[in-house]
C-alpha cells in the first residue's frame, strides 16, 4: 500500500482532546510501524507545516526554552522518519514536473491552496491514496486524477502495530 | 545431517537473527515517535484545530 499522508493528520494527533487525536495518533502509528506493507511519500513541505503547528499549539505563555524544546520533539520525529525507517521517502518538488503536472490537471482537480496541490502532486506522481481529513478535497478532485482517503477507512486495512 | 544442510541451517538462522535485529529497531524507533507525539499532544493548547494551526483558515468542514 502506497500512502501520502497530509499533514492535518499529523497536526491533530498531537492536539490532545481535538475530535480526532485518538484516531490520527492510531492511524499514523500503524502506518509507520508497518513498514513491510505500507511505503510512505511525503513532500519535504510537510516537516515544516508540522514544525511550524507546533509553534503555534505552544502556549503565548510558554518559555522560549519550551518552546523550542516541543519544536525540537516534532523535527526528531521526522529525523526519525526520514533517516531510519525504510518505508519512509521525503520527496522534494521538482519544478519542471511539478508545472508540467498543473497544466495537466487544470481544471480536474480545483483546491485553493499550493499546500494541498503540493500534497496530491507527490502521490499522484508516486501512485499513492493521498490520506485526508479535508473533506473539501475529494470532491474537488476528478475520477481518476488521485486517490482520496480518510485516515478512517485507511486504518480498517492497516494490520495491527509490530 | 549433511553438511550442506548445516550450512543452510546456519544461513537461515543468521537471516533469522538479522530480521529480528531488525525488528528490534523498528519498533524501538517507533517508540522514540510515539513518546514525541505523546509530548507535544499533552503540552498543547486545547480548543486549536488543524485549519488554524497550520495557518488554513477557510470555511471547509473537517
Amino acid at each position: 500500500m502506497k500512502l501520502t499522508i497530509d499533514s492535518n493528520v499529523f497536526v491533530e494527533a498531537f492536539v490532545k482532546g481535538s475530535p480526532n487525536t485518538e484516531l490520527c495518533r492510531d492511524f499514523l502509528l500503524k502506518a509507520i510501524s508497518n513498514y513491510k506493507s505500507v511505503a510512505l511519500f511525503e513532500p519535504a513541505l510537510l516537516a515544516f507545516e508540522v514544525c511550524t503547528a507546533v509553534s503555534r499549539a505552544t502556549s503565548p505563555q510558554a518559555k522560549p526554552d519550551e518552546k523550542r524544546g516541543r519544536i525540537e520533539k516534532a523535527k526528531n520525529i521526522f529525523e526519525i522518519l526520514e533517516k531510519k525507517r525504510p518505508n519512509w521517502q521525503t520527496i522534494s518538488v521538482d519544478l519542471p514536473l511539478w508545472h508540467a503536472w498543473k497544466d495537466n490537471i487544470d481544471g480536474k482537480i480545483l483546491v485553493n491552496k499550493t499546500q494541498d496541490e503540493i500534497f496530491l502532486f507527490v502521490a499522484q506522481q508516486n501512485g499513492a491514496t493521498f490520506v485526508t481529513l479535508d473533506k473539501e478535497i475529494k470532491p474537488n478532485c476528478s475520477a481518476g486524477t488521485v486517490k482520496i482517503s480518510y485516515p478512517y477507512e485507511i486504518l480498517k486495512e492497516l494490520s495491527p502495530e509490530l | 545431517m549433511c553438511y550442506h544442510g548445516a550450512k543452510m541451517g546456519k544461513v537461515v538462522g543468521r537471516q533469522r537473527e538479522k530480521k529480528d535485529q531488525i525488528d528490534q529497531q523498528m519498533a524501538k524507533e517507533l517508540k522514540q515517535v510515539e513518546r514525541s507525539l505523546d509530548y507535544i499532544a499533552t503540552t498543547s493548547v486545547p480548543g486549536l484545530s488543524w485549519r488554524q494551526l497550520l495557518g488554513r483558515p477557510n470555511e471547509a468542514h473537517d
